[in-house]
């Protein structure tokens, strides 16, 4: 392993000499034992974590050796890029987010990527007691010595591990404690769509597609290197950085508060952006990334080949933000896939390759694909496919015959909710008949078990609605058993949480007492049914998911405070701690319920007003109200467009090789959707913001 | 023309540096990897999920190193092994020349060794590959006792010291959880061999039958001092059938490929 010598952060080392902070200016008050920084070059710590991994749970999470790992030379013109996953090395390496990226940054001739994951507690202990810093795992460099630490945000639990791993990093949490030493801290992924509560402690957010934006956010910190990074100019660097499209930095944004409401939110200059608009990737075709997926030699999630087939989503499902966000749909071309399925096998070893996308079973090429795959030559034949995300009015027997030819990988299908009015209120549009053929298919075709995924706590959702979960799920099970007398599902109920932008995002949260009622009332129903195993999502938890959600920038207290008392890894059922954030909101002055169960007006500002996914506000608005009154949408894919902004506010448009469903199923194929309205809703408005925060 | 049977090849390795953090069972899912990347007609079993059949030696722990590890691997009977291009060659020929319409995969192992070296992780090194006889005993029961190199915080006078008492020592005593039960065992007929070698390293043979010594309970057996980061390496696996007959390695490191052709049914 080399050692390089980096000229600038000689420099800055000495800056900080000279200016007589002390060796560790940028160090948090919150470990006893300082992180020391290393000398001042950049060089590899390996021969130090060596020794203190045999004494760390699974270290092999520490090691990368990868394949498909690079090992890119240091230089001080360079732009390095750290790209860290804030959650285990398990669940980070699978990221497809972050692969794509460190291959098209280590790509450039001016750019290096590395990776980092969040230590588990034990390894961070030790690395705090030695005075270690978090290291990238293909080079054990510091992570504190790069240009840019780059984070992947998935869900919003692990924003404490965000400020753990700066932390860990030597680098000052807020941002208005940084210098222009220390690198910039950045996130990109799903969760920056409302950023708010993470404006204090990350210096800039990317909204949308990545691969065009890292180009030309190098091109701005590669110029401010050259010209010297010198102090005072970090705040130039990002002001330059604002004005890249799809680049948000809270910093430049005045938010200003009338009692609990956000009056304004406006830039503090002139030629910052009023409105950010997100990066959307015209043609997935051009992008056939990763080229060289990381194969880990210990064991992951999803630890098998990826092929993205295609990204966005117009089914239109209200309650999710991933398919509004990500429109339009560009699907990439069969050919491509099946090139991309065959040579990744190949090089990887791989003998079960995952077809990725939000609905696979609509992609144009699915059947000619999933063929391709199954008839392979590769490894005698045996290959699985698993299609996640499946959507059951696509599923047919002729699918399930086809992927079950090697292994048979398990089969989640997501019905969302438990009633055909419940499913118009969400824009589901699947029928009963189209849940119970798809699971018939399953179980025909040697499926013992098959998992279905349902929400509760929807808009309007009443009693009826939830116990139809156990219903359905009952009948699913009668269906196995006519195939197989051990037939069994296991049905997994998560609660709703609200999403920004999305039609659902001015509605008030479920309560957790509420929530928990209704776990019990199906876990009661369907304790009685056999061969159901019954799984839901700690409702404890989805009330913090809801508290930031949509939370703003007064939530920043609150995220430090949880942190600060040792909330770490906040999504894994050991470490999660209600208490830490309820005690913590209290601390701050805010009020649960004004952020996670209070319905929000039409005319409010909400958090990321300033933030634009390309939807206009009346189209979700519109569609708010047409939930309310259980009228559905078709897919925009095969029908006429209702100019939703997605594609007309940027001049791009569906990327789709069929002209109709791929699969067939109920929705889009001119199916009367006028019906259900049998239950009143009355929902909205009235009540006032809830006491203050 | 197949054989009856999948023939059977045994492969020796090496796993120095990072990858020693690897654990056992990582090192199984990177050998199915690697052998369906370098496309090696490995044999499957049958039933509801079929895995390729490969059967490991003794486990080696987390974070210790290896000069010699084993794996032995079930080929499909349809496959005629041979171990150089010349041979291949010629086998080749020779079918051809018998009449044999329908070719067998020809897999020269030597050729396979190096592909395989290529296609597993920095830091595993494939040193040799061949044919053996199915009827061998399996490495698990077969290994009688292994070589361990101990580098440790310890100076040479030091180490010396514990060597001597060690050896000196009428029985050992360790406490161990076996079946879920607490056991005291005498240990110190376990340890076959235990001197002092520049570095300084200690060097110990350590007995695998019935039961083996780890090489943890061996540093706890003898105090080592900060036995955890104490660095491991195995350096031999011994096959000993009988008393005062010279052991022997499963498989020599350099040893050249070879392939048991004349076992081929014609
Ligand atoms: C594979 C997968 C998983 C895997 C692997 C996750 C992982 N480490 O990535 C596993 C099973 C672990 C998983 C778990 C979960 N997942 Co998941 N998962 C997916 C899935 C199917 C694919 C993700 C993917 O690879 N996308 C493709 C890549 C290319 O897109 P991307 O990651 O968004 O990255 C692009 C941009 O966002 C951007 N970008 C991303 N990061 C960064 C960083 C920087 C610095 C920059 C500049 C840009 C940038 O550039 C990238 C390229 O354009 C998606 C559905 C989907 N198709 O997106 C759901 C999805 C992301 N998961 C989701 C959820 C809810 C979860 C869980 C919370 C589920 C749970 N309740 O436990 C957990 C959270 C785990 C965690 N702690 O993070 C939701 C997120 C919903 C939301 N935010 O509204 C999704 C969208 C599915 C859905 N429709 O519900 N998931
Ligand atoms: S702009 Fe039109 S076609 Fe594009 S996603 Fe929106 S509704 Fe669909």
């Amino acid at each position: 392993m080399s050692e390089i010598l980096l000229q600038s952060d000689r420099q800055r080392y000495f800056f900080i000499k000279i200016s007589g902070e002390g060796a560790n200016p940028q160090l948090s008050t919150k470990t006893v034992t300082p992180t020391k920084y290393p000398e001042a070059i950049m060089k590899s710590l390996w021969n130090q974590i060596e020794d203190i991994l045999p004494l760390v749970e699974k270290p092999a999470r520490y090691i990368g050796c990868e394949d498909g790992m690079q090992l890119p030379e240091h230089a001080p013109h360079k732009v390095s890029w750290l790209f860290t996953y804030p959650d285990t090395y398990e669940i980070g390496l699978p990221n497809q987010g972050l692969q794509i990226l460190y291959e098209i940054i280590n790509e450039r001739d001016d750019a290096v990527a590395e990776r980092s994951y969040a230590p588990w507690a034990d390894l961070e202990k030790l690395l705090r007691e030695r005075g270690l810093p978090l290291f990238s795992v293909d080079q054990h460099m510091p992570a504190g010595d790069f240009d840019l630490i780059a984070f992947n945000l998935s869900a919003e639990l692990t924003y404490t591990n965000l400020l753990n791993c700066v932390d860990l990093a030597g680098v000052p949490v807020r941002v208005d404690q940084r210098e222009a030493h220390h690198p910039l801290i950045a996130a990109g992924g799903h969760c920056t769509y409302n950023p708010e509560p993470l404006s204090d402690f990350v210096d800039f957010f990317v909204l949308g597609d990545g691969e065009e934006v890292v180009g030309d956010i190098t091109d701005v910190v590669r110029d401010w290197k050259a010209s010297g990074r010198n102090d005072g100019t970090r705040e130039g660097v990002l002001r330059e950085l604002s004005k890249v499209a799809g680049v948000y930095v809270p910093s430049m944004y005045e938010v200003t508060y009338e009692g609990t409401a956000i009056v304004d939110v406006s830039p503090k200059y002139s030629d910052v952006p009023e409105q950010v608009e997100k990066r959307t990737v015209a043609d997935l075709g051009e992008w056939p990334y990763p080229k060289n997926q990381l194969v880990p030699l210990t064991e992951v999630v999803h630890d098998r080949l990826n092929v993205e087939v295609f990204r966005g989503c117009t089914r239109g499902c209200r309650f999710c933000q991933a398919g509004m966000i990500t429109r339009p749909v560009r699907e990439r071309p069969a050919e491509q896939v099946k090139s991309m399925i065959n040579e990744g096998l190949r090089r990887t070893g791989y003998d079960e390759v995952s077809l990725t996308s939000l609905s696979t079973a609509d992609f144009s090429g699915i059947q000619s694909v999933v063929e391709d795959a199954m008839t392979t030559d590769y490894n005698d034949g045996r290959v699985s496919v698993a299609l996640p995300s499946l959507r059951v009015d696509a599923f047919t027997v002729g699918m399930a015959a086809q992927i079950q030819n090697a292994r048979r990988t398990g089969l989640t299908f997501a019905p969302e909710a438990g009633t055909w009015r419940m499913r118009q209120v969400i824009n589901k549009l699947i029928r009963e008949e189209d849940l119970y053929g798809a699971v018939e298919s399953a179980y025909s075709q040697g499926w013992r078990r098959v998992k279905l995924y349902f929400l509760t706590g929807l808009p309007t959702e009443t009693d009826v609605d939830t116990l139809g979960i156990a219903e359905l799920a009952r009948n699913c099970i009668e269906i196995g058993k006519k195939y197989n007398k051990t037939a069994s599902a296991t049905v997994s109920v998560g609660g709703f949480v609200p999403k920004p932008f999305t039609p659902f995002q001015w509605f008030g949260q479920n309560t957790e007492v509420e929530l928990q009622r209704k776990i019990n009332l199906l876990r009661d129903d369907l304790g009685r049914a056999r061969g159901a195993q019954f799984k839901w999502h700690d409702p404890k938890a989805t009330l913090v998911e809801g508290i930031l959600s949509r939370g703003d920038r007064r939530l920043g207290a609150v995220i430090e405070d949880v942190w600060r008392n040792g909330g770490i890894f906040q999504e894994w059922s050991e470490f999660f701690s209600r208490d830490l954030w309820v005690d913590a909101m209290g601390r701050a002055g805010l009020s649960v319920d004004f952020y996670a169960h209070r319905h929000r007006h039409e005319d409010e500002i909400l958090p990321w007003e300033h933030l634009s996914a390309g939807l206009h506000k009346d189209f979700l608005w519109q569609d708010w109200r047409d939930a309310l009154d259980e009228v559905g949408l078709e897919d925009c894919r095969w029908t006429p467009c209702y100019d939703c902004g997605a594609c007309t506010g940027y001049g791009i448009e569906h990327v789709v090789a069929s002209a109709t469903p791929p699969a067939g199923g109920s929705q889009g194929t001119g199916q009367d959707l006028s019906g259900g309205g049998a239950v009143p809703v009355t929902l909205l408005p009235t009540r006032a913001p809830v006491a203050t925060p | 023309m197949t054989r009856e049977n999948p023939s059977r090849v045994r492969l020796r390795y090496a796993k120095h540096g990072k990858v020693r953090f690897t654990s056992h069972r990582d090192m199984a899912r990177i050998w199915e990897r690697s052998i369906r990347r370098v496309s090696l007609p490995v044999a499957y079993s049958e039933g509801y999920n079929p895995r390729p059949k490969l059967h490991f030696g003794l486990a080696l722990p987390t974070g210790f190193e290896s000069e010699g590890e084993f794996v032995d691997i079930d080929i499909v009977a349809e496959v005629v092994l041979t171990a150089n291009a010349a041979e291949a060659a010629a086998e080749h020929e020779r079918l051809s020349q018998a009449g044999e319409s329908q070719q067998p995969q020809i897999l020269d192992l030597e050729v396979m060794r190096q592909r395989l070296d290529e296609a597993t992780p920095d830091g595993i090194s494939v040193e040799a590959l061949v044919e053996i006889d199915r009827k061998e005993t399996s490495l698990q029961q077969a290994v009688t006792s292994c070589s361990w190199e101990f580098t440790t915080e310890l100076d040479h006078d030091a180490l010396q010291r514990v060597v001597d008492m060690t050896l000196a020592a009428g029985s050992l005593l360790l406490d161990r959880e076996r079946k879920g039960k607490q056991m005291t065992d005498d240990i110190r007929p376990q340890i076959l061999d235990l001197h002092v070698v520049d570095g300084p390293r200690l060097r110990a043979e350590l007995g695998t039958q019935p039961r083996a010594l780890r090489p943890a309970e061996f540093l706890q057996a003898i105090d080592m001092p900060s036995k955890e980061t104490v660095r491991v390496l195995r350096t031999h696996q011994w096959i000993t059938n009988n008393v005062g007959e010279p052991a022997r390695e499963p498989l020599v490191a350099g040893e050249p490929a070879t392939a048991n052709t004349e076992v081929c049914a014609v």
